[in-house]
């Protein structure tokens, strides 16, 4: 078995095509002494090298085509498991819409418990105190400022269309019901 | 079957070195790229094929390098080689599909359709042609992959030592030792079907000199700087 050193001085002749006649005496040397496995490094080296074309398979005639056409198609949406920046994007992104959400679910429970809470005596006033739309939706007759009657006057018979359409659908909802129940 | 088109290692059109097309796709010209695609595609595919055994898969694969390296061509150094950056993540590509090893089977049955469709009949090859195309298919019955890829690499692609290195993630000196390793295991596999050295060196027209001749016959020139190093 020969060694690394005696390796690296063959590959130095046959694969660098260094000339043999180059003054490298310690070159010469290691052909002399591995005379054998220097021929046959050799004659493998030339024969591979002449016969490389025949060992070539035709490309597929489309071959071309279809890379051009992938290279022209959009890249696809990163998979959030696929690892890499993409997927930390990804996760990030996902983590912000989660806590958007949750705040936004918090906010309306606070908002729902607000108006239940008062539902008997401070309905109005709660509801004037978050915005003039909110309380005309509410208690149409809880009118704020006069100098906004103007700009909410078509939002507030908007309202009271609909209120009046959803009270007529819940009427003709709970009459179907076998108990009485009223509207309020 | 699919219609196919020779595959040759031959340079862009209009002499246009890799690199440059690569820098000017890198600047956005799409037509560049495809100049690459054109040139290159063939020879990556038979690469790959060697590496993988099945040619859809070698389509596939193919595919995939040149996307890849179209979405990463910012990256591309115009300093460095072209083939060997490609080459690279096509190798990578291949290694993690961790398919099909069936590659000598396989790839003969490649090389029979290629031989079909070729203008040179087998009976017009050279006697060198022909011992190289018999030791390339002990190579792709008896090496291994990672040896094979290696010789495919240096033969067929005409890459230096240092780029082989590169494609294969190894130093220069070990891609020197394990190709050398490949070749005596593939001396070794001809001798057992019949092909000894001598035959061998003397039909691939490799003839070499003896040592006294080494010495005496010609005049001294400079050294290369190194044994090892000066890669071709």
């Amino acid at each position: 078995m020969m060694n690394e050193t005696e390796i690296l001085r063959i590959s130095a002749a046959v694969d660098d095509r260094t000339p043999r006649n180059d003054g490298h005496a310690a070159l010469n040397d290691a052909a002399d002494r591995f005379a054998t496995e220097f021929s046959r490094q050799h004659a493998a080296d030339a024969a591979l090298r002449a016969g490389w074309a025949t060992a070539m398979a035709p490309a597929p005639a489309s071959l071309t085509d279809r890379i051009d056409a992938a290279i022209s198609a959009p890249a696809p949406i990163a998979r959030i498991h696929g690892g890499g920046l993409a997927g930390w994007r990804a996760w990030g992104g996902a983590l912000a819409a989660a806590v958007a959400l949750a705040a936004g679910v918090g906010i309306l429970a606070v908002r729902m418990h607000t108006v239940t809470t008062t539902e008997s005596g401070g309905l109005a006033a709660n509801a004037s105190a978050a915005s003039p739309l909110s309380a005309a939706l509410v208690n149409l007759d809880a009118r704020p400022d006069p100098v906004l009657r103007r700009i909410e006057d078509p939002l507030v018979a908007e309202a009271e269309r609909l209120r009046e359409d959803t009270r007529r659908a819940a009427e003709r909802v709970l009459a179907q019901l076998p108990v009485r129940v009223a509207w309020r | 079957m699919t219609a196919r088109t020779p595959a040759t290692r031959t340079a862009p059109s209009g002499d246009v070195a890799p690199e440059v097309l690569a820098a000017r796709a890198a600047a956005g010209d799409r037509s560049a790229y495809s100049e690459l695609v054109r040139s290159l595609s063939p020879r990556l595919f038979n690469f790959l094929l060697r590496r993988v055994g099945d040619a859809h898969e070698a389509e596939d694969l193919t595919q995939e390098t040149f996307v890849r390296a179209w979405r990463a061509i910012g990256t591309f150094d115009p300093t460095r080689k072209f083939t060997t950056w490609l080459y690279t993540i096509g190798l990578r590509l291949a290694v993690s599909t961790h398919r099909s090893r069936r590659r000598g089977r396989l790839v003969l049955t490649e090389m029979e359709r290629a031989q079909d469709t070729s203008n040179a009949e087998p009976a017009e090859r050279t006697e060198p042609e022909r011992l190289g195309a018999q030791l390339w298919e002990i190579a792709g019955r008896e090496l291994t992959d990672d040896q094979h890829t290696l010789l495919w690499l240096r033969y067929a692609e005409d890459l230096s030592m240092a780029d082989i290195g590169t494609v294969v993630g190894k130093s220069e000196v070990a891609v020197r030792v394990a190709l050398f390793r490949a070749r005596e295991k593939l001396m070794d596999a001809a001798a057992r079907d019949g092909l000894d050295a001598a035959r061998v060196r003397a039909a691939s027209g490799g003839e070499i000199e003896t040592t006294q001749q080494v010495t005496t016959d010609r005049p001294m020139t400079a050294g290369r700087g190194g044994l090892v190093g000066g890669a071709s």
